[in-house]
């Protein structure tokens, strides 16, 4: 299929609508230019939850002939859209939940460097992939879209963040009253008012002139203190995407403004559903290619704790929710099932119940054709994975699930992907293996994958357009070098 | 590090890797290097960067660290990775008996003399791997620890005094001893490199459990780290470097009203932020996001819009015609938000912004845009402490007049200079102290300086979580906690403060001890006063009460949505009235603390018996030995700071306690009263405030180059007896008012 561009770009208009000149040579209007000329490009979303995808042996059956096992169930309807990889190596071992905020994305860690709350995580030693995509693919995807799940406001820089700056800042996640109020309140198109055109054009040309002021007053200042304006600079540049303001470019008409919302029911579905609507806007706007989502399950008053997710338990019997038990919490009552197989089963059931979600999202997205002729599910790379591979914290054999691309990204889909496996020699030492960053407790007795969450990154860096994948991602150690995974 | 101990660890780390290389016989009873994994065509190789396929193979060193050394062959699936010895660096210890058999007056006697550098945990670590890892590392941790290999686990199991020496006694105990069997010490080498990790755990404790060199030069007033400067013993003097302050969101908040007055929009949120462990001034941590920037333009839209429709110049200048009146606004509105006149340039590029956006949209789009663009200005949103060079002094750089400007009126009023600070700016006469304090005398007058005054406190006590949602009560049993109660707690607080600092002048025992505050009808109540209207009055709490401490408003910020919350309470007390530091919970703890509540009926237990079963486990007593107490003592104030003496019913508080590092305030208390009188005269206390007010002021922790002036700014302030008014004296007296350090020439 033809990559030529249809699109009708609403840049024009409302460069027209302005009738300023000037404004269109900025520096800011033109960077969206080099988008506007390549047509459909392929876009990814990683998506991330905190217990993980249910486990290894995700399905049975051959490459291209296979079978989800039930709590992937939800993901039938759109099987020729899937690639399971069952699974990768995890790119940090141990207990995955006090590290996984800063190696998700980053392949790394250091695990004496803290964060300002030193709560929750380490930081790592290079910024995340979508960072490193957004810089190496150039104007034109900026800025990534980071949206969390966890809470209606923007989290970051001191709260579970699992996006880093080049700084190694943990970088905003917008909830999803923030990303309704701040990020798509303000998307206006060519048919706007002329209140709104006279707001955008305001807008747009304060943050040209705030560019060069801040370019200008960098240059007089000590270098210590240049990071501060340069992450000044990066927040313009995401400012104008945001705000609408590059000329966002419709893609028929799914590109809608959404309605204020009302919370109601339980919050963590509440905000999924948003979210996930939003992720839809976010494509339909051409906010961006990039996109990171974090699924937080626990928290006391938005966790999954409070979703009625349906599941049966050992005897067949419905139930709903999680198990209680003291604090009720998901991370203890149900994830740690440990050989509890109602425990087993209710956490299973959850994922189950977010795959669904997901699906629904997948078969939405695949109703919107675009300029090449492909649907945006076909022209998008969903990448669902997990801090940890099951609720056992299992990080030897982490299960990806990969929902579309076939369009844009060229992947064949519709295909079950078991790596080899390979069992570590065990002389009766714990400790087996010694990563650079420190020891880590290694269980010795289980087969690993051949190939580690990294190789899948680096694998679709390059599928997103970065010529041979990024450079210097990660622990390098453990990236496989004889072979890929083979996602095209 | 001193160049002899650096020897001495050379030594050490030499003769450990010849134990884990030359000589090892660990529990896997195999002779050789620990057993190393690669998977198939991996590259094994220190850290990221571009690896040599097949030629490199990882080899650790006694540090822990990792080797590249190149390997004739690649590397083979399923295979133990045997690197080539001879290509190992020669690490043979300069003792000659090292594979010597023990035996009876075999081995040398063991140099038991104790390590006198400072010891990190990069430097234990070794040991830690070595002797303790297999049998204590991660998800199999006899003894409590987490995983033993990482500081803060390590830290953090171990801080509790008794479980640390308990583990040194065993590994120099012969009847008993741990590791057991000996295992690690069938060698005269091996008892000698067991002893040094003995030493090095030992100096690991004196030192406090350091985590790295340079990583712990935060001045503190804890004594388990290090003592609060004095004059004789501070470690140094540096200015702060030269730097950018980003303003607070209450700061831009209080520029707009001031300088657009308070006609104008002025949304209560300027910027998005997360609350700080620190202030929320924090220079390194105050940065502009992408979700600032466009919240910010959110509101900036309507701000503007109300600016034209409310004040007088900008009606005016709407309705005329011609430039004249913009060059007047952008001259003026542009030298007060910037703090400094503008340039021609920067005059005629504001004006360009009016007439662009004139010419598109109208007179009013384009006065809108050069207010907008006024806001969003890098020279309003951050304050330059940039400085110029100081003839004679390499590296030093005063502020100019105009940043001292700034900086006293964002010091006293958290806000922008005034007409005269700013001349006097002009005029370059604020580079004394006597030209200083003669606008700090002038500035302490206005009303502002209360406003100012009450931020720190504010900021501090973590009343800001009463604004807005930051805590929530239940609404059962809390129906009369709603956004005017807490406004009113808030308003308490400020009314309190600026009686005792600038009525009163009153020392900080005085605003913590005092029985006089104020109350409107709904915080009356509260008190058990009765006051008729909701206009604030001065009153007088009894016995039950002693001054900010027990206001409502710190103990409705500190307390839970149902209950008291004994451990946040106790937790704030420790960690920002006595700053000390407390370590993290460790994981599974509040698993762990509810399983020993199974079974029993809460509704017929204090909060405090029920904490005290919850938190009994080894794990958690070490640190919350020294919480809970704290917090015992406020649990005769609910979580609205009403004072009881029961709770559930006819269960009986306990309000004692007895703190367990409490420096110089009295260990054991009968109840918050007790024990916060105790604290106010106490120099603990004197000390912590004073390097918050240091945090808070200059925007950023003391460090130990800076606790010299932290040193002087307690002396100041102790031989003014704490007196708060006077307490900006002292800070004028910092040289870090008037300098900054060069960090490095610039370039565009």
């Amino acid at each position: 299929m033809s990559d030529t561009s249809k699109v009708v770009f609403g840049r024009r208009g409302f460069l027209k609508g302005l009738s300023i000149a000037p404004l269109a040579f900025s520096p800011l209007v033109t960077a969206s230019r080099a988008m506007a000329n390549n047509g459909v490009k392929p876009r990814l979303v990683v998506i991330a939850l905190a217990h993980g995808l249910g486990g290894r042996d995700c399905a049975t059956g051959t490459e291209t002939n296979f079978t989800f096992k039930p709590w992937l169930s939800p993901l039938n309807p759109i099987k020729k859209h899937v690639t399971l990889i069952d699974g990768l190596m995890g790119a940090w071992w141990g207990n995955a939940h006090s590290s996984s905020y800063a190696h998700l994305l980053t392949g790394n860690n250091d695990p004496n460097a803290k964060t300002k709350t030193g709560k929750y995580s380490s930081l790592p030693r290079n910024p995340s992939i979508d960072v490193l995509l957004e810089k190496a693919l150039g104007q034109g995807v900026l800025p990534v879209q980071r949206l969390n799940v966890g809470k209606g406001t923007a989290v970051g820089s001191f709260y579970k963040s699992i996006c880093y700056n080049e700084n190694l800042k943990p970088l905003d996640m917008l909830g999803a009253v923030d990303t309704n109020n701040l990020l798509l309140k303000n998307l206006t198109n060519s048919n706007s008012n002329t209140a709104a055109q006279n707001l955008a054009l305001k807008r747009k040309h304060i943050l040209d002139e705030l560019n060069k002021d801040i370019i200008a007053l960098r240059g007089r200042i000590s270098p210590a203190e240049r990071n501060k304006l340069d992450q000044h600079l990066d927040a313009i540049k995401q400012s104008v995407v945001n705000l609408g303001l590059n000329g966002g470019v419709s893609t028929g008409n799914a590109c809608v403004k959404p309605q204020p919302f009302t919370q109601s029911g339980s919050p963590h579905e509440f905000y999924l559903d948003q979210q996930l609507k939003h992720l839809k806007t976010i494509f339909s706007c051409n906010l961006t290619q990039l996109a990171v989502m974090w699924v937080p399950e626990g928290g006391a008053s938005s966790g999954i704790a409070t979703v009625p997710f349906p599941w049966k338990d050992s005897t067949g019997a419905n139930r709903k929710g999680i198990i209680k038990c003291g604090k009720n919490s998901f991370h203890t009552c149900v994830a740690h099932y440990n050989g509890v197989p109602d425990m087993e089963l209710c956490y299973k059931g959850s994922v189950q119940w977010f795959l669904g979600k997901i699906a629904k999202f997948a078969q939405e997205l695949d109703q919107i054709t675009e300029a090449n002729g492909k649907t945006m599910l076909e022209n998008t790379i969903i990448v669902l994975t997990g801090e940890v591979g099951s609720g056992q914290h299992e990080v030897i054999r982490k299960p990806y699930i990969l929902i579309g691309g076939s369009g844009a990204p060229k992947m064949r889909t519709g295909r079950y992907i078991k790596p080899a496996s390979r069992t570590l020699p065990h002389s009766g030492a714990k400790k087996t293996w010694t990563t650079p960053d420190g020891k880590y407790d290694y269980i010795g007795k289980t087969p690993v994958s051949s190939f580690s969450e990294l190789d899948l990154l680096l694998e679709l860096s390059e599928i997103m357009g970065v010529p041979g994948g990024l450079k210097n991602f990660g622990m390098s150690y453990m990236i496989n070098t004889k072979a890929k995974i083979g996602l095209t | 590090m001193q160049r002899r101990a650096v020897q001495r660890y050379v030594l050490w780390f030499g003769m450990l890797f010849s134990m884990l290389w030359g000589v090892s016989v660990g529990c896997t009873g195999r002779i050789g290097p620990p057993n190393r994994w690669v998977p198939d065509g991996w590259i094994v190789q220190k850290d990221a960067g571009t690896p040599s396929p097949d030629k490199q193979v990882v080899v650790p060193d006694a540090g822990g660290q990792e080797t590249v050394v190149t390997q004739d062959k690649t590397i083979q699936p399923d295979k133990t990775v045997q690197p080539d010895r001879t290509v190992q660096p020669d690490r043979t210890p300069e003792k000659t008996n090292t594979e010597q058999p023990v035996g009876d007056g075999a081995c040398p006697p063991i140099n038991w003399d104790p390590i006198p550098a400072q010891v990190h945990f990069k430097d234990v670590l070794p040991y830690i791997t070595k002797f303790c890892a297999n049998c204590h590392g991660s998800g199999n941790s006899p003894g409590g620890v987490g995983d033993i290999e990482l500081y803060h686990d390590t830290k953090r199991s171990l801080t509790p005094d008794k479980l640390w020496a308990r583990a040194l006694a065993r590994m120099k105990d012969t009847n008993s001893p741990m590791p057991p069997d000996g295992r690690h010490q069938k060698t005269c080498a091996d008892k000698e490199i067991f002893a040094n990790a003995v030493k090095m755990m030992e100096a690991w404790q004196q030192n406090g459990f350091l985590e790295k060199p340079g990583g712990s030069t935060n001045v503190s007033v804890d004594p388990s780290t290090d003592a609060f400067p004095t004059s004789a013993t501070c470690k140094g003097k540096d200015p702060l470097p030269a730097r950018l302050w980003r303003l607070s969101a209450r700061q831009l908040r209080y520029v707009l009203l001031d300088v657009f007055s308070s006609k104008a929009t002025v949304p209560k949120h300027t910027l998005i932020f997360a609350h700080l462990d620190s202030f929320d001034n924090n220079a390194n941590e105050s940065l502009i996001s992408g979700t600032n920037l466009v919240h910010m333009l959110t509101w900036l839209d309507p701000f503007s819009k109300s600016v034209i429709k409310n004040v007088s110049t900008f009606q005016s200048c709407l309705k005329a015609t011609g430039t004249t009146c913009v060059k007047t606004l952008i001259a003026t509105y542009g030298k007060t938000l910037w703090r400094r006149p503008l340039t021609t340039a920067e005059n005629n590029t504001l004006l360009g912004t009016f007439n662009t956006l004139q010419g598109a949209g109208g007179r009013q789009l384009g006065l809108e845009g050069v207010i907008e663009r006024l806001v969003l200005s890098p020279n309003t949103l951050y304050r330059s402490e940039e400085g110029t060079p100081v003839a004679g002094q390499a590296g030093i750089r005063k502020l100019t007049s105009y940043e001292v400007a700034s900086f006293l009126s964002f010091t006293l009023w958290q806000s922008v200079p005034d007409d005269t600070l700013l001349q006097a700016a002009a005029q370059d006469k604020l580079q004394t102290l006597a030209q200083v304090q003669a606008q700090a005398t002038r500035m302490m007058k206005d009303a502002r300086a209360k406003r100012g005054m009450f931020e720190f406190f504010y900021d501090w006590l973590h009343l800001d979580k009463l604004d807005d949602d930051g805590i929530s009560k239940d609404k059962k049993q809390f129906p009369q906690y709603t956004p005017a109660l807490r406004q009113s707690m808030l308003k308490e607080s400020e009314l309190l403060i600026a009686d005792v600092v600038f009525n009163r002048k009153g020392s900080l025992a005085e605003l913590f001890t005092t029985n006089k505050t104020f109350a409107n009808k709904d915080i009356a109540a509260l008190y058990g006063l009765s006051v008729s209207t909701s206009t604030f009055q001065s009153v007088s709490t009894n016995a039950n009460r002693a001054g900010l401490m027990t206001t409502p408003a710190f103990l409705a910020a500190q307390g839970a949505e149902f209950s008291t919350d004994i451990v946040h309470r106790g937790l704030f007390f420790l960690l920002h009235l006595l700053c000390q530091k407390v370590g993290d919970p460790p994981a599974g703890a509040t698993e762990e603390g509810d399983s020993r509540l199974k079974g029993k009926d809460l509704s017929k237990m204090t909060e405090r018996n029920i904490l005290e079963i919850r938190t009994a486990a080894t794990t958690c007593s070490g640190c919350h030995s020294r919480i809970n107490p704290a917090g015992y003592a406020f649990e005769q104030y609910d979580t609205l700071g009403r004072y009881r003496t029961t709770e559930k019913g006819n269960l009986t508080i306990d309000p004692s306690g007895t703190l367990a590092k409490p420096g110089d305030v009295k260990a054991s208390f009968k109840n918050g009263v007790e024990l916060i009188k105790s604290l106010a005269k106490s120099n603990i206390f004197r000390q912590c405030f004073t390097l918050k007010m240091y945090d808070f002021y200059l925007g950023t922790r003391a460090k130990a180059a800076q606790s010299c002036e932290v040193a002087g700014l307690y002396e100041r302030m102790k031989s003014n007896q704490f007196t708060l008014h006077s307490s900006v004296d002292a800070l004028l007296s910092m040289s870090n008012f008037f300098l900054r350090k060069e960090v490095s020439t610039s370039t565009p």
